[in-house]
Order: structure tokens, then sequence, then C-alpha cells
């Protein structure tokens, strides 16, 4: 077929726009958010004590991590939908969040005596966290995927990293208002495996998904 | 019109928002210069002409089906190189070679050489992956010339049901090229 003529058939295939990037991401990111708030409600809700927790600087400091990397891992993500942004430089504001952890690593070792450091990393709920994270997690993934099809990333394998952690970000931050361990210790050991290995998952499933 | 940057993101734009013939007169533009990333690309590799037309055909699909990832605040220019890229590093890819061209290695403005498309047509059979109804809706609109209209009335279908029946033809083309 010659391409003057193939090209009258795409022209004919106007009358179905696509939504843009952003409004697909904010839209599955609205859904993934509800969807996993009220499994989150359903199943487990917060933990009795919180109303006495929420005074307290860890659990806000914890909260406020969280906050800060799902905002930060949507504008990466939302960068990296886009075929002529240059992944590596898109990928700066992920650095935000765990700035923000150790700050709050600092305060602790400096509040604390040495002898509970292992106590506090250790926590008592690491295998629960390495639980609810990711399960929690696989709605809102599987709803930004589906966006994410219509993009056209550099990398696919980073938009889909960029998507485990924005949707591990969505259940940890839910998660964090149930865990007991409010230590930054405890967040950033486990609250890292958690997210992480989602985002490794879904970087590998993203290279295939996400390729365009 | 002359084929100047603005124009084309003017045209693009237009096009983007439901203008047929905005949209076709883009594309024409766009394939012009595809072809000459294309052949540059190419060239580095040591190919010439005759597969040029067949990534400069799947990378206006792909242009048309990720039309909405171009951001309108930025230049199309590099959102074309780098859907070019793409396309050009799955046809090499599949040729067995495993280097990636850098978006860069194109010229700004390199000159597309002649359509061969014109003359020689593509290698492949772009097409043949599709269902016997798809091919034929979607060869009635492109070779034949038809409007969807004409082409509903023929198959009696609605014009609906084969504006449905080509997006998903040529999705499915994309999907096809992609893996196959």
């Amino acid at each position: 077929m010659r391409t003057d003529d193939f090209i009258k058939a795409l022209a004919a295939d106007t009358a179905t726009p696509q939504p843009r990037p952003r409004r697909a991401l904010g839209l599955a990111l609205a859904v993934g958010v509800a969807l996993a708030g009220i499994l989150f409600a359903v199943f487990l809700g917060p933990r009795a004590d919180i109303a006495a927790a929420i005074g307290t600087w860890r659990f806000q400091l914890k909260l406020i991590v969280m906050a800060v990397l799902l905002a930060s891992t949507v504008v990466v993500l939302l960068r990296l939908t886009h075929p002529d942004v240059r992944p590596r430089s898109a990928l700066l504001p992920l650095a935000l969040a765990p700035l923000l952890l150790v700050t709050g690593i600092a305060a602790e070792l400096m509040s604390t005596p040495p002898e509970s450091w292992s106590a506090r990393a250790m926590g008592t709920n690491s295998l629960v966290c390495l639980t609810i994270v990711p399960l929690l997690a696989l709605t809102p993934l599987v709803v930004v995927f589906a966006a994410l099809r219509n993009a056209a990333p550099a990398s696919p394998a980073l938009a889909g990293a960029a998507a485990g952690i924005l949707a591990g970000a969505v259940s940890a931050t839910y998660y964090a208002t149930l865990c007991t361990d409010d230590s930054p210790l405890f967040v950033a050991t486990w609250y890292t495996i958690a997210i992480g290995g989602l985002a490794c998952i879904a970087a590998i499933v993203g290279r295939q998904l996400l390729k365009w | 019109m002359r084929d100047t940057p603005e124009d084309l993101a003017t045209l693009m734009r237009a096009g983007r928002d439901g203008d047929e013939a905005a949209y076709r007169r883009a594309l024409q533009l766009i394939s012009d210069r595809v072809r000459g990333y294309v052949a540059y690309g190419y060239q580095a590799y040591g190919y010439h002409g005759e597969e040029v037309e067949d990534v400069v055909q799947e990378t206006l699909l792909t242009v048309h089906l990720k039309r909405q990832t171009w951001d309108e605040t930025r230049p199309l220019e590099p959102w074309l190189k780098a859907i070019t890229r793409n396309k050009l590093v799955d046809h090499l890819r599949r040729k067995g070679h495993r280097k990636v061209v850098p978006i860069d290695d194109f010229a700004e403005t390199l000159a597309a050489p002649a359509d061969p498309g014109a003359e020689l047509g593509p290698r492949d059979d772009l097409l043949a992956p599709l269902r016997e109804r798809d091919r034929a809706i979607v060869e009635s609109i492109s070779i034949e010339g038809h409007s969807a209209r004409e082409v509903a009335d023929r198959l009696g279908m609605s014009e609906g049901a084969v504006r449905v029946a080509l997006h998903r033809a040529l999705k499915s083309l994309a999907a096809f090229h992609r893996d196959g």
C-alpha cells in the first residue's frame, strides 16, 4: 500500500480521540486510591489507638514520607509517559521522599539509645508489612497499568517501575495508619523492601506490557 | 502551505481535535520527515531504500495511535524523532542488530528523499495480519479512497460500527507489528 493511501485510513480514525496521559493517569490514580481505600476499610482499618498516634512525630513523619513519595511519583510517572522525555532527568523528584526519611532516621538515632535501634528497625510487624503493602497495591497497580497502555514511555521498564512505586505508595499510606511500628528505622527497612519489590516486579511486567 | 515546524504543530493540534483534513495534511508532512529520519538511520547500518517505507508506515501508525502523548507545550520534532527511533530500533532488532540508534544522530533538518513508496511500495504487506472484513474496511478507505459513510453503506453497517472496526483494526496492526 502506498503511504499516502495509508494516511487516509489513519485520518479517518480521528473520531475516537484517546485521553491525554495526564487525564488517563489522573483518573486511574483516583480509581486506584478509592478502590484500595475501600478494601482497606472493609478488611483492615486503622489501628485502634490512631487518635493518640496522630499526635506523635514518628507517625506523622511516616505518613508525610508516603504522601511525598506518592506525589513525587505521580510527577515522575507523568513525565515518563512521553516518548521524548529523557528518563534519567525525569527521575529526580523521586529523591525527595528518601531524603525526608533520612532526616527522620537522623532524628531517631539522635533521640534514642543505640541498644534500641535494632529492635526499632525490626519492629513486630515486618511480615504483616511485607504482605499487606504488596497485596493492597495490586488494585491501584492494575488500574495505573491500564492507563499507561495508551502512553508511549521511552523506557517501558522504567515506567513500569514508577507505576509499581506509585501503587506501593498508595498502599503503604493506608498501611501506615494500621501499623504500630512508627520508627523511621522500621519504615526505611520494611516499607522500602515492600515498595522496592513491587517496583522490580512492575518493571519486568512493564517491559512487556508497556512496549509500544 | 510551507512545511515549517509551526505549521505542522498547528495542523497536528487541529487534527488531534478531530479536524480530519488538517490531520491528513499533518500526517503527510510527518511522513516526509519520518522518511528522512528512517533513511538516515538506515544508512548508518548500510541499508538502503527498499525497506524504508515499511518503517515509515509503521511509524505513522504509531504516531497516530500515540498522538495523545505529544505534549502541546513542547516542540513536535523531538516527539516525532523519539517515535521514529522506537520503530527503527524494533526493525533493526528483528534484523539482528543490538545497538541502538541515538535520537540525536538524526540530523536536525534533513531533506526527505523522494517518496520511494510512489514507485517501489513497501515490501511487506502491512495489512496481511488483518481479518478479511477489517482488511476490506481499511483498504476501501485507504486505497479506494472511500469515506467511512460510503464503506458503511456498502457493507451494510452503521458508520459508527465502521469507525470502531477501523480503530480496532489499526490497533491490532500495531500490536502485530510490535510483537511480530
